[in-house]
């Protein structure tokens, strides 16, 4: 074979035609087991870590002087960068990680291809994560970039993007190599998500860290990237997601599927146009600011599309979905999806936006959009993927209860904290007749309610990160177990012979 | 309105693309991609994980998950 | 749709004509924006900062103030803005021109601080930097006592030495005080030069707004 001939065939991931295709599904499966396991634990790390970092910070709020004033004299801990080290170590952390996971085994699974080359998977996941921790690690040393979602130093970027590269690559691979058959609409918001990603990062990374734009140029862009890095990355890969688990666990097709397609374009057509939304009644052009307010008002045909696709679907299996723990996760961040998204359009009205800026109810929204969608549809995936790819059931029925039970009450405790909390906050800030320090006193209620919540978010993530580690302990303690037995196998036998 | 430059930088590109989509909407129904992507709604399942069986059950055993290889997993009922 | 090319291309176009619509036009209708005098020979504003006030700056980000303070006012009828003495106008793009990076916040923990230098006292602004409850009871801003250092007084008492109010419990021992240090001066220094108390072609002062800087106001916060 020519040397060009056996290089594409080395990248080639499809598996052996000559096999059935019951083979090919365990096949694929076992294909991904490591780097799958390396993505998930790391990324369950970082949302622990993410998840402490957003409690200390919500403590902060209703003590200042936490955690007492021997630790108070380390600049490390100071509010000002706790909440970004815990947005980065939550968005890039533990969101990215979930997405490679998750998005990665999903394209696989449905184009019918297995990824050949794990050694590169490894080494990538290896930098990214190595990436985030020096990205965070600068940030609490105030070495960060004022922007929101982008405060990682310049000097990270890079790292990231080639690490990101050489993750993504396998999922477009997939696609092209795929077997024949119809495409399901997963693969086309996960081949979204895989391009759009580096394409709005390195974008945003240049117009506000490398060659920032020159005045609020820079805001327009900077909060460009953060609504596309959620509307365009995080938001597909969670639908893709919903759109894979929900019915393969039901046993039944998607309702109304014909209007998946629908959905798609347009959320690929409105989401990047709604970045000025952050900068209403802001210092740039009212034009610009009233293209973003539409385009938020048009987001809601793929809301609508997505709530029936998902919720008759779930709708008609309903005591299958309560049954199921994937299922539970899943459909509780497909409500989210609908509910959050309809928030995120109301609060774009002019007339809305004049009380929720700047104010805890928009720190609401985007924990809504982060944790209620994506992240516990990202739960639900990995509850649902992990045992296929580790060939072992979930140690404990009664974590993956408390698991449930704990985020999906604590991230209900924390919105109603921050949406009420919010809305009164800007009510009153509205209202020049109140003092400033008055307006600050009355959100303690509200505040101390979003740590308890987020308290409960944190067992929950506890319960879940003990059953993940049992599982992939004892699987890859049973691996290694194997490979020495086959080592020493071996050994014996040579000196047998 | 005075139409500068950057004004046809929204207007133009905005246009072309919801003009693109809907006719990129309007050409898949006619060319019957519309019939072909709709037999995706089944491409999620397969011979190992077939349409009609439901996946997972708390209530039936005291952990989850795995494939059908292991005949003491009570993973599941087929649909009635 | 299964064909790769075309879909990479779409999601591209996509993509390509937001950026266009959104990032390019606006550099292109105000990313040249220059400094401008409202009369003919008078000065151009926006101003840039002194040396001083660029290094507190520094300090503003890496302490991270833009997640509870923004520096973006809104216009005259929406919003308590400038009914709450925030400004005497709201801010427009050539406010930003001369800032790198620009740090407009999103979130108002805090209140607004575009135009803060017109309304704070410098020891004021000490006391609050050191322990926020000194001065406002109640407060939610960290206290930041790592900008400052405690030391023996010498012959003569500094200058920036904080004074507690009698009998606070932060007060330090007899024959100390408690003195800025270098980025705490600079923070200050910037924070003073957060003013808007000039008028643009295309954004002047509010009619009956706050005519009266507030002065001598030992409050921290209106």
């Amino acid at each position: 074979m020519s040397p060009f001939a056996s290089l594409v065939a080395s990248v080639d991931p499809r598996p052996d035609t000559r096999l059935p295709e019951r083979a090919r599904l365990s096949q694929i499966d076992a294909s991904l087991r490591w780097p799958v396991v390396l993505f998930v634990v790391s990324g369950a790390g970082w949302l622990m870590l993410g998840t402490v970092l957003g409690l200390v910070a919500a403590v902060k709020l209703v003590w200042p002087d936490f955690p007492g004033i021997f630790f108070n004299n380390l600049e490390v801990l100071t509010y000002g960068r706790i909440v970004p080290a815990g947005l980065n170590a939550l968005v890039y952390g533990w969101g990215n990680n979930a997405v490679f996971a998750v998005g990665l085994w999903i394209m696989a699974r449905l184009c019918g291809t297995k990824v050949k080359d794990l050694g590169m998977l490894y080494v990538a996941g290896g930098v990214w994560n190595t990436g985030v921790l020096w990205g965070v690690g600068s940030i609490l040393v105030g070495v960060g970039t004022p922007v929101e979602w982008l405060e990682m130093p310049a000097g990270v970027a890079p790292v990231l993007a080639a690490s990101y590269a050489l993750i993504a690559v396998w999922a477009i691979l997939c696609f092209r190599y795929r077997q024949e058959g119809p495409v399901y609409v997963s693969q086309w918001y996960l081949l979204g998500a895989f391009l759009w990603f580096p394409w709005v990062y390195l974008m945003g990374e240049l117009m506000v860290a490398w060659a920032p734009a020159r005045g609020t140029v820079q805001a327009l862009a900077g909060w460009w990237y953060a609504q596309n890095a959620f509307g365009l990355w995080f938001t597909p890969a969670a639908l893709a997601a919903i759109y894979y688990c929900l019915p393969k666990v039901l046993g039944r097709p998607i309702r109304h599927y014909y209007l998946s397609a629908l959905g798609f374009v347009a959320l690929a057509m409105f989401t990047p146009w709604t970045g000025a939304r952050h900068l209403i009644y802001g210092p740039v052009p009212v034009w610009i600011q009233t293209v973003s307010i539409a385009a938020s008002m048009a987001l809601m045909l793929p809301v609508v599309v997505t709530a029936l696709n998902f919720h008759t679907t779930a709708w008609a299996g309903a005591r299958d979905v309560w049954r199921s723990p994937t299922l539970r996760f899943i459909v509780f961040g497909a409500l989210s999806y609908t509910v959050a998204s309809t928030v995120g359009a109301v609060t774009a009205l002019r007339s809305v936006s004049v009380t929720t800026e700047f104010t805890q109810f928009m720190t609401g929204y985007g924990a809504h959009g982060f944790y209620a969608f994506f992240t516990m549809a990202m739960f639900g995936a990995i509850y649902f993927m992990m045992p296929r790819v580790l060939e072992r059931e979930w140690p404990s029925a009664i974590l993956i209860h408390a698991h449930f039970w704990a985020t999906g009450l604590g991230i209900g405790m924390v919105l109603v904290a921050l949406y009420l909390g919010g809305w009164s906050q800007g009510v009153a800030m509205n209202d020049a007749s109140v003092p400033f320090l008055a307006l600050v006193k009355a959100m303690l209620p509200m505040n101390v309610l979003a740590i308890v919540g987020g308290l409960l978010v944190l067992l929950g993530q506890a319960a879940f990160m003990l059953n993940l580690l049992a599982l992939a302990g004892v699987a890859a303690a049973m691996e290694l177990l194997s490979l020495l037995a086959k080592a020493s196998g071996v050994a014996l036998g040579e000196e047998g012979a | 309105m005075d139409w500068d430059l950057h004004r046809l930088l929204v207007i133009a590109p905005g246009t072309l693309l919801l003009c693109s989509g809907a006719y990129a909407l309007y050409w898949a129904v006619c060319a019957g991609r519309s019939r072909d992507f709709t037999r995706g709604e089944r491409a999620v399942f397969t011979e190992e994980e077939p349409e009609g069986l439901v996946l997972e059950d708390f209530s039936r055993t005291t952990s989850i998950g795995a494939n059908e290889t292991s005949s003491a997993n009570a993973l599941g009922r087929t649909a009635d | 749709m299964k064909n790769l090319p075309l879909m990479f291309c779409g999601l591209f176009f996509a993509l390509a004509t937001s950026w266009c619509g959104l990032i390019l036009s606006a550099n292109i209708q105000y990313g040249a924006l220059q400094p401008v005098a409202i009369e003919q020979g008078d000065t151009v504003y926006p101003q840039p900062i002194a040396g001083v006030a660029q290094q507190g700056r520094q300090v503003y980000i890496d302490l991270g103030c833009i997640y509870c303070h923004t520096q973006q006012v809104r216009p005259a009828g929406v919003g308590g803005d400038l009914a709450r003495g925030w400004a005497k106008r709201g801010t427009v793009p050539r406010d930003y021109i001369l800032q790198s990076p620009v740090l407009l916040g999103s979130s108002r923990m805090g209140p607004d601080l575009a135009d803060i230098g017109d309304r704070m006292d410098t020891h004021t602004n000490y006391l609050h930097l050191y322990d926020a409850q000194l001065v406002a009871p109640g407060s939610t801003q960290p206290p930041y006592r790592f900008l400052f250092t405690t030391q023996k007084i010498g012959d003569t008492p500094t200058p920036h030495a904080l004074k507690f109010p009698e009998g606070s419990t932060e007060a330090p021992p007899a024959g100390y005080e408690v003195v800025p240090t270098d980025r705490a001066i600079a923070l200050v220094a910037y924070l003073h030069s957060l003013k808007i108390d000039y008028e643009l072609p295309e954004a002047t002062f509010a009619p009956g707004v706050g005519n009266a800087t507030t002065s001598g106001n030992a409050t921290a916060h209106p």
